[in-house]
């Protein structure tokens, strides 16, 4: 019986500060698996509508006609069609005010894809920073607890005249334990930090790209207005 | 209703991803179990005391004691054994005679109640011959008079099957008829609808064509009105030019791609050419618009 609960009996008759240790550590970990969840099907869900989005929007339609059709759906946009209808609204919102300058136009266009484009990215990059958190300090806080478990370990040894290493072994490995879990949870919230990053980082390029792109036909359009 | 469904989708994938993050935990959990299941326990050394009592006992006076007692025991049973014995041997010994007197009075009783049995056993049989044998006779009589009514009735019921067998003979050759023509007729048709089918494919991939090198002919006539030709280019001119455009037929770019004879100021002055046209035709050529171009300016000479 007891060989087979040997690692939760050392959790179980170990100290108070290495068990708390133990419990903020295991709460990390699950926290941050959490997150590399959500963000993982956030992600993949954002690439697939940009690639929907562009596909439909260099498709040759009308831009007024997708304007409408996109508004119409209901349910909050994302990503690029948000860019899109940030743009076009402002861009038709100034045009009908009337006797307006090319140049303001566009600009106005272009400050309203931008505050789009700010919230995108802070909706992209939400929560990532904890992953990163947790991936740099989980194992110091393992450190920490085993450190500790060791300190008491040998305060025990203090007493005795004869001491002999199996006094002290079940007490460093119980506290090495700590560390082991600082690792566990330390590992999967670096590795996702790094790649999700680089995610962001290029979907964010590409919405950049596409706010130029976007920013330069509606000048055209607007030089041709002037002129027409 | 409406304002409520983010909110439950937000709850939906919170819930999701929190199993499935326990999931993870679960099974590393399981596999840190697994692999330290060979383990030993950790158990402090202890140390126990041992007393051990011991008393001196006179061994030799001990053991003559017992072998006398047990001596003295086997005696008594020896002698026990043997009255028993010959008790039994006499007991016997009139029991079979006793036995044998019965069996001479049983045997003779058996003999005569045998005799009687057999006689009455002989007069029993005669009787169950002759009537087995009259029952017989009935039965191969009524037998026969069975077979032939069958037999009639097998000759009746095989003449009327005959007559209904061809009856449907003659019905499904009909059908197979009818189905043969009626299957001939629906291939023409559809053969008749593949062939109509492929010539409108045809006609309209044909069509996409026209357009397309009108399309074409129409941009080359663009180009050319707006090209300033330099003094080096020379009729056979061959310029692949890939011009990127927008809906509208706005051009966004324009640079020389592939194959080029021309030397480099032709080159430039075509790349100018483009850009100076500005919007390529778009009304009528929705149909083959493309965001990227390759399209080849072609120079013969005036």
């Amino acid at each position: 019986m007891s060989n087979d609960l040997h690692v939760w009996e050392l959790i179980r008759d170990a100290s108070l500060v290495v068990q708390a240790v133990m419990a903020l550590l295991l709460a990390a970990s699950l926290a941050s698996w959490m997150i590399i969840f959500r963000k993982r099907a956030l992600l993949a869900k954002a690439t697939r509508d940009a690639d929907k989005f562009e596909e439909r929007f260099w498709s040759g339609t009308d831009l007024t006609s997708l304007y409408n059709q996109l508004s119409r759906d209901q349910g909050g946009s994302h990503g690029m069609e948000r860019l899109f209808l940030a743009g076009f609204a402002e861009f038709n919102r100034l045009r009908e005010q009337g006797r307006v300058s090319p140049e303001r136009l566009v600009q106005g266009a272009e400050r309203a894809m931008h505050v789009a484009l700010t919230r995108e990215t802070d909706h992209l990059e939400h929560r990532l920073s904890f992953l990163a958190t947790v991936g740099s300090t989980s194992p110091y806080i393992g450190l920490f607890g085993t450190v500790w478990g060791i300190m008491t370990s040998f305060q025990a040894l203090a007493n005795v005249n004869q001491a002999t290493i199996a006094m002290v072994a079940p007490g460093i490995s119980e506290a090495l334990i700590a560390t082991a879990m600082g690792l566990f949870a330390a590992i999967p919230a670096v590795i996702a930090y790094n790649r999700y990053s680089n995610q962001v980082e290029r979907l964010e390029l590409r919405l950049d790209n596409f706010k130029e792109e976007f920013s330069s036909i509606l000048n055209r359009q607007a030089l041709s207005l002037a002129e027409g | 209703m409406t304002a409520l469904r983010p909110l439950l989708r937000e709850g939906w994938e919170q819930s999701k991803s929190l199993s499935l993050a326990l999931a993870v935990h679960i099974v590393a959990f399981a596999l840190i179990w697994l692999g330290t299941m060979n383990w030993t326990p950790f158990k402090p050394p202890q140390i126990t005391g041992m007393t051990i009592e011991a008393v001196m006992v006179d061994t030799q006076a001990l053991t003559e004691r017992r072998e006398r007692a047990l001596r003295e025991a086997e005696e008594a049973q020896r002698r026990e054994a043997q009255r028993a014995q010959r008790q039994r041997e006499l007991e016997a010994q009139r029991q079979r005679e006793r036995e044998a007197q019965e069996r001479a009075e049983a045997e003779a009783a058996e003999r005569q109640r045998q005799e009687a049995e057999r006689k009455r056993a002989a007069e029993l049989r005669l009787q169950e011959l002759r009537k087995r044998q009259q029952r017989e006779r009935d039965e191969e009589a009524a037998r026969l008079q069975a077979q032939r009514d069958e037999l009639q009735r097998q000759r009746e019921a095989l003449a009327r099957q005959s007559q209904l067998e061809a009856e449907r003979l003659k019905q499904l050759d009909d059908q197979r008829q009818a189905a043969a023509e009626a299957e001939a007729q629906k291939q023409r048709e559809a053969e008749l609808q593949r062939q109509l089918a492929a010539e409108e494919a045809q006609r309209r991939q044909g069509q996409r064509a026209d357009l397309r090198s009108q399309y074409m002919a129409t941009i080359q006539a663009q180009v050319t009105a707006d090209w300033k030709r330099p003094p080096t280019a020379q009729p056979g001119l061959r310029c692949t030019l890939a011009i990127v455009q927008i809906p509208g037929g706005e051009v966004i770019s324009a640079t020389i791609r592939g194959r080029c004879n021309g030397d480099e100021a032709t080159r430039r002055s075509l790349v100018a050419a483009v850009e100076r046209a500005g919007t390529l035709p778009y009304r009528g050529f929705e149909e083959v618009f493309e965001r990227e171009i390759n399209f080849v300016f072609r120079y013969d000479g005036d």
